[in-house]
């Protein structure tokens, strides 16, 4: 089997695979190896394919978009489309099989849930609790917009009385602090402008 | 002093349920991943050894199976190698211990098994299906199979000598 | 030797942050020169004796000094002496110790800066400053400490610093800007306390308010930017914004940053939005520390995260009490901060500068809700979800789209009035530009409904900017200045006002650039023989052969392709895969064609049987390279708006509150 193979090991390896015979044959004699067929397979428990199998080019973006939905579990925070990693790699062969054999999406992400769990999911599953990482947003961006709006009619409408007294009270705390500044620039401007920077 | 009772109201409304949820974020550790797996039955699989031989988990009913997922270049693999030696020699007629390789090649499990011992059969897993049906995050990872079948640990990372005497005397 | 020191260094610093914190309050409160003489006496302390002891802990790198504790985590004789320098902020502790280097050089900065005027705020500036000091102080001198001496015995050699950090360039630019910013919210948080303290802020302290602000946001998004870049360029997927948790916590702070200095413009020219200035500016500073403490506790699963440490829940204190601290004084001083203008309609440059703050704070919001759901998540169904990509960009796309359209609109608003009839005739008139570049996109791009809005918005906001760029300088020239003069002349005058449209020119740049880049990539992807290729847009890809490297602390295998566009033969482009021993995979490193149209980017994802076969990914993507270049024009303008204006005397005489940039 041929995964990826990282590349410091040395070819000289397979001449130690016959002497490892030996040995892991000794270790494994308490058990009872079955006799060999061919293909190695794993049971998925996924029953029947419940859609049409797809091929060709149709195969390849049905495959694209739903490994741009799964979440690559050793990358962070990365699609399984998106990651260059081996086992996403492996994640997306493994999906464009399913689909090929004419899976549902809905049958290979519970596939996929029912092995990783819900974290597997790029984006949570939008029922229940989890709604409320859609709705607590908009919820708050409407509210503020509401908020801006009632603020701006409201300075209109004091606008529309005349009411001034806001305007003073800030003249008056801000005339104290500015008049300083202005003596201070002053005195600078009499000495020639040195110290002004 | 006059003091704004609304701002300190609102504000304090908002800041201590933010304090107390996030110090409730300590009791979760985000690499602690549960399987969803735990509890039901194992996915079989029949798998071809570095060897040639084919295992197949049906055929191992009756006994308790220990399901390890490594790799040669994955330090706490190297790390958890002595605790998996060791239990698998003192279990060695009751517990079935097997290795499923995750994205490494034959030549480098076999010089490593040459150099280290080995504590079981290395099944090859082409495509990492049967990683991905186990939902392997990453190597290694170790499940621990009843005889009926039926996972009942999970364990990610370098498990430990200890955990495996508990995990399997439980079983046994 | 170094460790003795360096611990006496922090200790010091620790020294001056525990007396100059209450001095500090005390000149503010009794209004006291001499405490204010020492408050800053003290300062300079702190940052000095930052500065020794970060200095002691490079020599101690440099010396491969393995009895310093942290020396021996990341330390290894093996290093380069770049790396080994900047592995000062690889890891944790050191990174922390980084930090005092940043608040100790912002100290001295602030108070040699602002040596003249503002005593009356300076104090309690200074005294907010040094108790954060006084956190770090001690997080170095106790709990993170990285100059504790290492048990014996002493190794003669160490692991080095981690390896994902030290293979590209950037890595040693991207954090300390990253830092700069991070770090550098803190002045601002100390001057709006200061302002809260005093129960006042008047348009004299929101200038240089405005300018510390302005400083550390120009390093924060120059750091996003090379932390985008660097994701690009080292992490092989063909982007350069996952939405990962530690990306999310720096976007946070700097959204509030952004939405501060708007709405201090407003503040400046109408009085209005005060107490809301002051509180942005407060909240940018609290998420700063969130953010940290998110990336430092290893609440969230990042790649940036450092592992759980016990430092993680002394941030959550920090946090809490600065929290706390922040609410309590707001609740006693907010009265006094009380808006004195007057709002005008939405359709006038303060309704718009409303709504900029409105969209930016609901980005804010929406990114850390859906950073911290999943613990929410956990907490209450024991189930860990992700919130990825898919969730940020569905909910933050058509606010950004808000935002720039705003960002079109607002400019060419007057101030102070909401006229329908005014504003129907403003706004109408960039609309040729704006139908333009829609018809270019279309043609260039794509005929998307998408494509053609983007489109059209870049139009009309650039027709805008430009317009308001240009205005002082057609005013000149109405008055008989040749139009180049007038151009130069005015942008000497108010450089501010020049600089706020150049930023502004750079959003647009880097927004049509994300805009693009994003929607129209090619991909290929491909298991090779030698000799076969991949055909990516107009390109073959064809594989040559792999090299195997073996290097102190990775093995590389290094793929050579030939890269051929329409049958020319364009170079070689060579994609590797890297295996750390501590990374859970191994990692690729792309390998970039870059040109001013389109980046090819090629990432090894495989090599099989020796080299026989490799899996090869390639992207084509458009218009990468002016995400970058428009982050760097946003700088530029920035650098534009903090420089002081070379104003005429006399003008500065009659108007000491100066021209507000509008930005």
């Amino acid at each position: 089997m041929e995964h990826e193979q990282p590349s410091a090991r040395s070819t000289l390896s397979t001449a130690l695979l016959l002497g490892l015979l030996g040995l892991s044959a000794a270790v494994v004699a308490a058990a009872q190896p079955v006799p060999a067929p061919a293909e190695p397979t794993v049971e998925r428990g996924l029953g029947e394919p419940e859609g049409a199998a797809l091929s060709g080019e149709e195969l390849d973006e049905a495959t694209y978009e739903l490994s741009d939905r799964l979440r690559c579990p050793v990358c962070q925070g990365l699609s399984v489309a998106a990651s260059p990693s081996p086992s996403a790699l492996a994640m997306r062969e493994e999906i464009r099989e399913l689909l090929a054999a004419g899976y549902t999406d809905d049958q290979i992400v519970a596939y996929f849930e029912g092995a990783y769990g819900e974290f597997v999911r790029l984006v949570p599953k939008p029922e229940g609790f989890n709604l409320l990482v859609w709705i607590v947003p908009v919820i708050a961006v409407a509210s503020g917009l509401l908020w801006v709006l009632l603020q701006t009619r409201r300075g209109r409408r004091s606008r529309g009385r005349g009411d001034e007294s806001g305007e003073d009270s800030h003249q008056a705390a801000e005339d104290a602090e500015l008049a300083r500044y202005r003596e201070e620039i002053r005195r600078r401007a009499t000495r020639g402008g040195a110290g002004v920077p | 002093m006059r003091i704004n009772a609304r701002v300190l109201i609102i504000g304090l409304a908002v800041v201590l349920p933010l304090v107390a949820f996030l110090a409730a974020g300590f009791r979760f550790d985000p690499h602690e991943m549960s399987s969803p797996l735990v509890g039901k039955p194992a996915p079989s699989f029949r798998l071809q050894s570095l060897d040639g031989e084919v295992w197949e988990l049906e055929a191992l009913r009756g006994k308790p199976v220990v399901v390890n997922f490594w790799s040669t270049w994955c330090a706490p693999c190297i790390q958890e190698h002595p605790a998996l030696l060791g239990a698998s020699r003192h279990y060695a007629d009751s517990v079935q211990f097997l290795g499923v390789v995750y994205q490494d090649d034959t030549a480098a499990i076999a010089s490593f098994q040459q150099r280290h011992g080995s504590w079981g059969p290395s099944l090859l897993d082409p495509g990492g299906k049967t990683a991905i049906a186990y939902g392997v995050y990453g190597p290694p990872e170790t499940f621990f199979i009843g005889p009926d079948g039926v996972i009942v640990d999970k364990v990610i990372g370098a498990v430990s000598g200890g955990h495996l005497k508990r995990t399997l005397d439980g079983l046994l | 030797m170094y460790s003795t020191l360096g611990q006496a260094l922090v200790l010091v610093a620790l020294l001056c942050c525990c007396v100059g914190a209450p001095l500090g309050f005390a000149a503010g409160a009794r209004e006291s020169a001499t405490a204010l003489r020492w408050t800053r006496r003290l300062a300079i302390g702190f940052g000095i004796a930052m500065l020794a002891a970060n200095l002691v802990m490079e020599v101690a790198l440099l010396q491969r000094d393995f009895s310093v504790s942290y020396v021996a985590q990341v330390g290894s004789t093996a290093t380069p002496t770049v790396i080994t320098i900047v592995s000062l902020w690889s890891s944790l502790e050191g990174s922390i110790l980084f930090w005092g280097l940043v608040l100790g050089l912002y100290t001295i900065a602030i108070t040699v800066l602002q040596r003249r005027g503002h005593d009356e705020y300076l104090g309690y500036t200074l005294g907010v400053v040094l108790a954060v000091g006084i956190f770090f102080s001690y997080l170095i001198a106790g709990p993170a400490n990285p100059f504790a001496p290492t048990p014996p015995p002493v190794p003669a050699e160490g692991p080095g610093p981690n390896p994902l950090l030290q293979n590209h360039w950037l890595m040693i630019w991207h954090p300390p800007t990253l830092y700069l910013g991070y770090v550098g919210m803190t002045i601002p948080f100390a001057m709006a306390m200061a302002a809260l303290l005093r129960g006042q802020l008047g348009a004299t302290w929101l200038r240089p308010l405005r300018r510390w602000l302005l400083v550390p946001t120009a390093f924060l998004t120059l750091g996003l930017m090379l932390g985008g870049w660097w994701s690009y360029e080292v992490l092989g997927w063909g982007g350069y914004w996952a939405w990962d948790p530690v990306e999310n916590a720096s976007f946070l702070p700097w959204l509030t940053a952004i939405a501060a200095l708007h709405s201090a413009i407003v503040q400046q020219r109408k009085g209005t939005l005060k107490a809301w200035t002051v509180i942005l500016i407060l909240v940018t500073f609290l998420l700063t520390i969130l953010g940290t403490f998110l990336t430092r506790s290893g609440v969230v699963n990042s790649v940036h995260s450092f592992t759980q440490s016990p430092i993680g829940p002394l941030f959550l204190v920090f946090l809490a009490l600065c929290m706390v601290a922040v609410v309590v004084l707001l609740a006693l001083r907010i009265d006094t901060l009380s808006s004195s203008g007057r709002t005008s309609g939405l359709a006038s440059r303060e309704g718009s500068f409303l709504l900029n703050n409105l969209i930016l704070v609901s980005i804010m919001f929406t990114v850390l809700v859906g950073t911290l759901f999943p613990i929410a998540a956990e907490a209450v169904r024991g189930v860990k979800v992700s919130v990825g990509e898919p969730y940020f960009n569905r909910m933050s796309v058509p606010l950004f789209l808000a935002l720039l359209l705003l960002m079109g609109i607002g400019p060419a608003l007057p101030w102070g009035t909401s006229d329908p009839r005014l504003a129907r005739k403003v706004l109408l008139r960039p609309l040729p530009s704006g139908l333009v570049a829609a018809v270019l996109f279309g043609l260039v791009f794509s005929w998307q409904p998408m494509t053609v809005f983007v489109g059209f918005l870049v139009g009309y906001t650039l027709w805008v900017t430009a317009d308001q760029a240009l205005r002082p300088a057609r005013a000149r020239a109405s008055r008989g200045e040749s139009l180049p003069t007038a151009a130069v002349r005015s942008s000497l005058v108010a450089p501010q006002r020049l600089g706020a449209y150049v930023v502004h020119f750079g959003v647009v740049m880097t927004f049509a650039a994300v805009a693009i880049s994003s929607q129209f990539q090619t991909e290929a992807e491909g298991t090779l023989r030698r000799g076969e290729s991949l055909q990516v847009a107009d390109y073959s890809l064809a594989y040559q052969d792999v090299q195997v490297i073996q290097e102190p602390h990775l093995a590389r295998q290094l793929a050579t392709i030939e890269v051929r566009r329409d049958g020319e033969l364009l170079g070689t482009l060579d994609p590797s895969l890297n295996f750390y021993p501590t990374q859970r995979e191994p990692l690729g490193t792309p390998s970039v064609l870059t040109s001013a149209t389109h980046d090819l980017y090629l990432t090894l994802m495989n090599v099989r049987q020796g080299g026989d076969t490799i899996g090869l990914r390639a992207i084509v993507t458009p218009a990468v390279v002016w995400i970058w270049v428009g982050v760097v024009v946003m700088v530029v303008g920035t650098t534009l708006c903090v420089l002081p204006a070379p104003l005429p005397l006399a003008r500065r005489h009659r108007d000491p509150v100066a021209e507000p940039a509008e930005a």
